[in-house]
């Protein structure tokens, strides 16, 4: 888990999701527009909140 | 709606808001590990007295030496500004695992909050040229930042400063609920 993050979990976008497979490549999975709103509007509702951030740092001993 | 400055000075100023500016929870070490825990607030506005910053900033960045750091400042008081429409219903600081107490906005409490008749909040509604949508000041939350980082900090992240009748108000509202007195 990185700490660092905003946000400390996968995303969860609710229990149905909108994913458009392309028609040129099938290979590529294209989110829909709706779903990127969603996300970005997700993203934008978290940080406009205060949020905590945790930094851990390992002290390396200076031997020189 | 009040009036803010948008024009940036590079001395700290009361009345100044500043994005994304940092809390120091606390830092510990143990076993080889240091461990730092911030807070990060969207928005928070400049409370300390402005002849206190204007003497601090002569102390340290004017040319002219002065004989002693007399009147050198640790650090800045600083409130946060919360999203109204999640104070509203509490969630302001659900990220950080706090749930708070709600108000009905379209209520008397509501109103009280708006008119700035409560104590312990200021709302502020900024004009359309300033990016932040209608907020509340919790005075309760208040906290202290270095003033060097915060000088650093003004460089990329001043939204504005709110103009002169205005941040008095803050100001002035801000001493009433320090020093409020609770009578049995």
């Amino acid at each position: 888990m990185n700490n660092d993050s905003p946000f400390s979990s996968e995303y969860d976008i609710g229990e149905t999701t909108d994913i458009k497979v392309s028609q040129e490549s099938r290979d590529k999975t294209i989110i829909s527009d709706g779903i990127r709103k969603l996300i970005e509007d997700d993203i934008q509702y978290k940080l406009s909140k205060p949020r905590r951030k945790i930094i851990r740092a390992k002290i390396i001993d200076d031997k020189s | 709606m009040i009036k803010v400055k948008i024009g940036k000075q590079a001395k700290i100023s009361q009345g100044d808001v500043y994005k994304d500016t940092e809390f120091l929870e606390y830092a510990i070490e143990k076993n080889g590990i240091v461990e730092f825990s911030k807070i990060v607030f969207p928005y928070v506005v400049v409370l300390t007295q402005d002849c206190d910053l204007n003497q601090d900033y002569t102390v340290r960045w004017s040319r002219n030496t002065t004989s002693n750091q007399d009147k050198k400042l640790f650090s800045v008081i600083v409130a946060p500004l919360y999203n109204v429409e999640h104070f509203y219903v509490g969630e302001h600081l659900s990220e950080l695992n706090m749930s708070m107490m709600k108000i009905n906005k379209k209520k008397t409490d509501g109103k009280k909050l708006r008119q700035n008749k409560t104590p312990r909040y200021h709302f502020l509604e900024f004009p359309e040229k300033v990016p932040i949508i209608p907020s509340v000041i919790d005075f309760k939350h208040y906290f202290t930042v270095n003033v060097e980082y915060l000088k650093k900090h003004k460089r990329e992240n001043f939204v504005c400063q709110l103009s002169a009748l205005y941040r008095e108000d803050v100001s002035q509202r801000f001493c009433s609920f320090l020093s409020r007195i609770a009578l049995p």
